[in-house]
């Protein structure tokens, strides 16, 4: 076999591993060039990208709970970059509220006037929104649905059991958007009334003799802990502060009680102090106060108390317990939903304190249409601008009986919102939600017997009914009265 | 067998250089440590309140830096010391991968097993060289273990939680880095032209003593070079930190934080000024959470760990400096892409 030679092997080898070392170094010079190039570029791209792109949401922030129960909720938006200054034109809100906004370094805050609806969704849209270094505009978007509300209602039962013994009385938990009467939270024999709060339910409870005693249920479980009293007697007028934990009541000494004898005493019962003692509220001077009607400002810890003398005073339980007195007037009506103003009702004219300033308004409400022709009745605020709802009872044909309704006048416009499903149903009473969107109606039925408790007492198959105020629409209807936020 | 895995053997055939006289380096530390006996027995009791503010915040901030970074740059050399001497000749080499991609991935994660910061890595690293891991893959090992190791996923994940998304970005943008780098330079013709003459000859001189040394003179001798090499590199590196600082006002840096763009760059600029530790750097820069945006925080974790100042001076005890201008300019790009793509995204 003939073998073509190899030529000159000790020449060609260096050579060919110059080369090959060449196009080594070439290939890496090439690959580094691209992968720098392709970086660069990349860079370019999205600076230019970043450039041309304006603000954008990082979070949301908004106390879910507060916003139905607070007045004038706030949306904090955060953007991802400082914004300019944004105006309540920029800002839609859906369902059609008004807010307001401002601007602080990132955070765009909208101020909502009022309180939310309850399990309502929001959607909230602020236009043209740019930053305090680009140009370049957007629009921040942002959707949250408000809570549901519980509801609580006290359903008294006069009938009796197989073995003879009354049905207990039970308190019942639902939602607006529930079904039924919901659950039981407390029961006992004879519940004469309750009040719920964030974590716990306080219901005084009767013994066969009127004897009074006073319990706390938490929903989280564990025993029931009796509140202690002075001595046998009677318990009324109670009230909460639910997000403060704190409970208030008039206490007055049964008949048989010896030593210090009470007549509507206020005392106040801090939850969170379970082992310690209700604190007596006392009036000027340390001296013992009787009172003819108590309060709680909402979501505080200071506490509206009228004495005997119809003197008002306001006094922080939790700080240095000074009584600033008030005035005198008549009847005290609740505070506006969603505010801390105070409505106060005289034999000529209603008016509001507003606890934060001290400011006194004189109520202007025009007269409904209803006036003329219907027998006025209770009356609850529902605005600071005016708008009121109003109890009136008004001639049938049969000339016994007067049918309950329920008007709202609003920039003095009525308009019937509830009326009972007979004539010969009742009103007993009606409140307003701490948001102001719906009414809550007791009503008696016709044949409702009384169950002749000695302190508010009530009648069999009675119903309480939620009235939207917004549709003026019955929205649904639970057994029993006395609902929590009358209490 | 891939060029650069020949390295060792080439520097290898390199003369054989003398070795210092070790009682020199012995009377030299003396000497050293009684000046420095003497210069805090004739200092004033409270040498602060002689120094301006500025020179104070200098001797401060530079001290800061030296006192952070001394436990793991000895952590490091004490790792090194193990890894190229007591370990059985091929101990970690034999349990990577075959395959190359692989191999960089495992190197990668290495770091979850030696939680040493980036100061303590380049000694490591340049133990693991020694032993005959291609440049490439060391630069891999090196530029992910500072970010893919406990201590950092802790205190970052302390800093930002998981939320944020902070610690996610930042885990897969020092890994893909790391693993770019050891790519493009496991395709470079001459590794060993990567590296510096000095350090190819300490490589040449490792192999050497392995024939000749006992284990203890070896991990001594070795202490002595390594701390020679690094001593000095983190000081210098400490004190133009120190001295950038107070030469830059950060206020300009937190202005330009708002936006988009100059954020990226901004923190890209803090973090290779302050040259701080990726152990604690999630920590400080946390303060600027409020201020600067995701992206930027992001590119800040992911630049600052591989590349700062005192890192460079460290690096530069091994690699040339066109080789680390190289380095820095792909990291830099690379840690400028992900933090303007997590503004534009997130």
């Amino acid at each position: 076999m003939n073998r073509e030679p190899i030529a000159h092997p000790a020449a060609t080898a260096p050579a060919s591993a110059a080369r090959s070392d060449r196009t080594a170094r070439r290939r890496f010079r090439r690959l580094f060039s691209v992968t720098i190039a392709v970086l660069g570029l990349l860079v370019a791209g999205l600076a230019a990208a970043n450039f041309n792109q304006g603000p954008r949401l990082a979070s949301a922030e908004i106390n879910l709970d507060a916003s139905v129960a607070r007045g004038d909720p706030r949306l904090l938006l955060t953007a991802n970059q400082p914004l300019a200054e944004v105006t309540a034109g920029q800002v839609t809100v859906s369902p059609a509220t008004e807010a307001s906004a401002s601007v602080t370094d990132r955070v765009l805050t909208v101020q909502f006037a009022g309180i939310l609806r309850y399990n309502t969704l929001y959607t909230v849209t602020v236009t043209d929104v740019s930053s305090t270094t680009q140009n370049a505009t957007s629009t921040l978007e942002y959707e949250f649905t408000t809570p549901d509300s519980d509801i609580y209602a006290l359903q008294r039962d006069s009938r009796v059991d197989d073995a003879g013994a009354k049905r207990p009385d039970t308190v019942r938990r639902t939602t607006l958007q529930g079904r039924g009467d919901g659950d039981i939270v407390f029961s006992a024999p004879r519940i004469q009334q309750y009040v719920a709060l964030d974590d716990h339910l306080a219901a005084v409870t009767l013994a066969e003799d009127d004897t009074a005693t006073l319990e706390v249920v938490s929903f989280a479980g564990g025993e029931n802990v009796q509140v202690p009293v002075p001595s046998a007697g009677v318990i009324e007028n109670l009230a909460s502060s639910p997000s403060k934990h704190l409970i208030a009541y008039t206490f007055t000494s049964g008949s048989g009680a010896v030593g210090r004898q009470y007549d509507r005493t206020p005392f106040v019962y801090d939850l969170t102090e379970y082992s310690g003692l209700p604190a007596e509220v006392t009036g000027v001077d340390g001296l013992p106060m009787t009172v003819m009607d108590l309060g709680f400002v909402p979501d505080s810890t200071s506490l509206v108390v009228q004495s005997a003398g119809q003197t008002m005073f306001l006094i922080d339980m939790l700080g240095d317990a000074v009584l600033t007195p008030l005035g005198e007037h008549d009847e005290m009506r609740g505070f506006v939903p969603g505010t801390r103003a105070l409505v106060v009702a005289d034999p000529d004219q209603g008016s509001t304190i507003d606890l934060a300033d001290g400011a006194v308004t004189t109520l202007d409400l025009g007269p409904g249409l209803l006036n003329d022709s219907a027998y006025p009745g209770k009356l609850v605020l529902l605005n600071e601008q005016g708008s009121y709802a109003q109890l009136f009872l008004q001639e049938t044909a049969d000339i016994n009986q007067l049918a309950s309704l329920i008007a709202v006048t609003v920039a003095g416009d009525s308009s019937v919102v509830f009326t009972p499903a007979s004539d010969s149903s009742r009103v007993r009473d009606f409140c307003v939600s701490p948001n102001g969107q719906y009414l809550a109606v007791e009503t008696i039925p016709a044949a409702g017997l009384s169950d002749g408790y000695p302190t508010l007492p009530a009648f069999s198959g009675m119903t309480t009914t939620l009235v939207d105020l917004d549709s003026g629409t019955s929205s649904r209807s639970v057994s029993g009265f006395l609902p929590d936020w009358c209490g | 067998m891939p060029q650069d895995m020949q390295m060792s053997q080439n520097a290898a055939a390199r003369p054989f250089t003398a070795r210092r006289r070790p009682g020199r380096g012995l009377i030299v530390g003396l000497v050293i440590i009684g000046l420095v006996i003497l210069l805090r027995a004739f200092a004033p009791e409270t040498p602060a309140g002689t120094l301006t503010d500025t020179a104070r915040d200098f001797v401060t901030l530079s001290i800061s830096v030296v006192i952070e970074s001394l436990p793991f740059v000895f952590l490091g050399i004490l790792l090194s010391i193990v890894v190229q001497t007591w370990l059985p000749e091929g101990f970690l080499l034999r349990r990577l991968p075959k395959n190359p991609a692989a191999r960089r991935v495992v190197l990668s994660l290495l770091g979850m097993l030696l939680p040493v910061c980036e100061c303590g890595n380049v000694p490591l690293a340049r133990g693991l060289i020694a032993k005959g891991l291609t440049v490439g893959e060391s630069m891999t090992f090196l530029f992910a273990a500072p970010i893919l190791n406990p201590v950092t996923i802790i205190t970052t994940q302390q800093a930002f939680g998981w939320d944020s998304g902070i610690l996610v970005w930042r885990i897969a943008g020092g890994f893909l880095i790391a693993n770019l780098i050891g790519y493009i330079y496991s395709r470079h013709p001459k590794p060993e032209a990567l590296l510096t003459p000095r350090f190819q000859d300490a490589c040449a001189l490792g192999d050497r003593h392995d024939a000749a040394d006992g284990k203890i003179k070896r991990s001594a001798d070795l202490f002595t070079k390594e701390t020679s090499a690094m001593l000095p590199a983190l000081f210098i590196g400490a004190g133009l930190a120190g001295l950038i600082q107070t030469a830059v006002s950060r206020e300009v840096l937190v202005t330009l934080g708002s936006n988009p763009v100059w954020s990226v760059l901004a923190l890209m600029a803090l973090a290779f000024v302050v040259s701080i530790c990726s152990n604690v750097d999630a920590f400080f820069i946390l303060s600027f959470g409020a201020t600067f945006m995701p992206g930027a925080i992001v590119a800040f974790l992911v630049f600052g760990p591989m590349i700062d100042i005192k890192m460079l001076a460290l690096l530069r005890t091994t690699f040339t400096a066109k080789t680390l201008v190289q380095l820095t300019l792909i990291v830099a790009l690379c840690s400028a892409v992900l933090g303007l793509a997590i503004n534009y995204v997130v």
